[in-house]
């Protein structure tokens, strides 16, 4: 088998002949490109070189996320400006008009939102103006352009975008303003929801029509953003429902679990989910490898190692020790990686390392 | 102060209001207060700050979570508009100043934010820098806002190595013993606290809180 059906046996309960080794470089990548800080030896190399020197696979929605393309509406003016520090964006709309600024972090491979598109409720409308003209296109030319490049590394795989009460809290209008918004302004909140999931129940409708394998509900969920109750009334149930049509077109689910979980695991067997990307353990998040497991029964973990297991000063020992543990806890149902990702200071010998141990491991 | 029963059944109300986030609650008690003459300081203190106690207990046992800490904190400013008329001639003082940021690189901010609604609740003012903040912009609001404590925040690993470089700065400086340094985030021991030079590392926002409130 190649690792991309090695993957696609785990995801449909079929027998693999190994675990996937499948660390996420990206950050790690793009902000030592940056600094000129690269090792040597991959000084002016693409990320793909890397990861095969390191006999390692990436997660393919890196390259896969640009063959969804999305269309504004004709009545919708999008106005972007990139400057060194920080992305300005405007919508200008019949509804009225929305601002967002992100600033770049210091080392420019990620942003966070300095002004929210939805100052408070009046802006609503707006959006979902927006979002109710946008449309959806799956680039096909673009998807064997990838497909030559990705190859049978891994299965391709595509981000959806943050489930619907994530994306009010974590892109549209901060967390804050959303929880106090939810408070005062219940109906106006759920129907903007609405909105979001219509939005992306498009998106689906073109990944399903599209050779995409795996569909990734982006989610950063946490269950201090997301508490248990908020889960139940608005996230599982678009879990269940979003699942379900993927499902019924071949497609395999996950989604990304990246920060404090413990509350949420009794429900994650519910979601109709096939796999939770990254799910950091103890010491970084707050559940053992054997509390995940136990939650997560048949489901795919993809990913698994801490991220700080990955930095110079954490010993070889402990990193065998947690990766062997790993393997003997969830085999076969997982996808081996890092949870999250390899950070900026990590090093990369360790991920060569470790890949050592899953390549050779025997199911 | 000894009150009647009938002040302590206001007070009572009041406080539960504020537990069960009961907006309406809060201001028919809040007014009921003020026209049973309790003074408006009595009622902040007793009522108000009782309730949001309780919240920051329910919230430390896992009976609340942030939407409500940040919910109950509406629930009072809606009363603290009742009261704040007469509240002109004795404000409420401060249990003590708080400068708080998230390290330089690094942009996770929910253990930041719980830490900040904790410390609200519990009586602190506090200077909220933000997050990716800048070693120079920490050691400014500890010139400029003279704090009792100064909080730093870090979830990335890469980003810790940031909290020794303000106390180093603030040490240059001459700054580092006006204020006790407390660091938080996910991969935060005692051991790398005592390493850097800061007075306590903690990894929950709530045992941040109750190391400060210690110190206070």
């Amino acid at each position: 088998m190649n690792p991309r059906e090695s993957m696609l046996a785990a995801f449909s309960g079929k027998k693999a002949d190994r675990i996937v080794w499948q660390p996420r470089l990206h950050i790690w990548y793009e902000a030592n490109k940056k600094q000129g800080t690269l090792p040597k030896k991959y000084s002016g190399k693409e990320i793909l070189e890397i990861y095969d020197d390191l006999e390692a696979m990436p997660r393919s929605y890196h390259f896969y996320n640009s063959t969804i393309k999305c269309n504004e509406g004709n009545d919708a003016e999008l106005w972007v400006r990139n400057d060194r520090e920080a992305v300005f964006t405007k919508y200008i709309t019949p509804k009225g008009e929305l601002k967002e600024a992100r600033k770049k972090t210091v080392y420019g491979a990620a942003s966070y939102v300095t002004e929210y598109l939805l100052k408070d409720v009046e802006d609503f409308k707006v959006l979902t103006y927006v979002l109710e003209n946008q449309t959806y296109e799956f680039d096909k030319n673009l998807y064997e352009d990838v497909k030559a490049r990705i190859g049978n590394r891994a299965a391709s795989t595509v981000n959806l975008p943050h489930v619907p009460l994530q994306s009010l809290f974590i892109n549209y209008m901060g967390f804050e303003k959303a929880v106090i918004a939810m408070w005062k302004h219940q109906k106006e909140v759920e129907s903007l929801l609405n909105a979001i999931e219509e939005n992306h129940n498009k998106m689906m409708k073109t990944l399903m029509a599209s050779p995409i394998e795996i569909v990734n509900f982006s989610a950063n969920i946490h269950h201090d953003l997301c508490s248990p109750p908020l889960f139940k009334k608005y996230i599982l149930p678009y879990y269940q429902r979003a699942t379900k049509d993927l499902h019924s077109t071949g497609k395999f689910t996950t989604s990304h679990w990246d920060g404090r979980v413990s509350l949420l695991l009794p429900f994650v067997k519910e979601t109709g989910l096939d796999g939770i990307e990254c799910l950091t353990p103890k010491p970084m998040g707050d559940v053992t490898l054997e509390e995940l497991h136990e939650a997560l029964g048949d489901m795919i973990l993809v990913d698994g190692i801490p991220a700080n297991h990955f930095l110079p000063w954490v010993n070889n020992r402990t990193l065998k020790e947690f990766t062997l543990k790993l393997l003997n806890t969830f085999k076969p149902h997982l996808i081996a990686g890092i949870s999250d990702m390899l950070p900026p200071n990590g090093d990369i010998e360790k991920v060569r390392f470790v890949g050592k141990i899953v390549n050779e491991y025997e199911l | 102060m000894p009150r009647t029963k009938n002040e302590k059944e206001i007070l009572e109300r009041l406080r539960e209001s504020i537990v069960n986030l009961d907006v309406e609650g809060v201001q028919k008690a809040c007014e009921q207060a003020i026209s049973s003459g309790i003074p408006a300081y009595d009622v902040v203190v007793h009522g108000m700050a009782n309730g949001m106690e309780e919240v920051g207990k329910k919230y430390e046992a896992r009976e609340y979570f942030l939407s409500e800490l940040i919910i109950a904190g509406e629930v009072m400013k809606e009363g603290m508009k009742i009261l704040e008329p007469h509240l002109k001639t004795r404000k409420t003082k401060p249990v003590g100043k708080i400068v708080i940021g998230t390290v330089k690189g690094d942009i996770h901010d929910i253990g930041k934010n719980v830490t900040v609604t904790l410390l609200g609740a519990a009586g602190f003012e506090i200077i909220d820098l933000g997050v990716d903040v800048p070693v120079e912009k920490f050691v400014d609001a500890v010139r400029e806002h003279k704090p009792d404590i100064l909080a730093m925040s870090a979830l990335l690993t890469l980003t810790m190595p940031e909290m020794e470089a303000v106390i180093e700065a603030l040490r240059k400086a001459k700054l580092r013993d006006r204020v006790k340094i407390i660091i938080g985030g996910a991969s935060i021991t005692a051991e790398y606290a005592k390493k850097i030079g800061a007075d306590a590392g903690v990894r929950e926002a709530f045992e941040g809180v109750k190391v400060v409130k210690a110190w206070s």
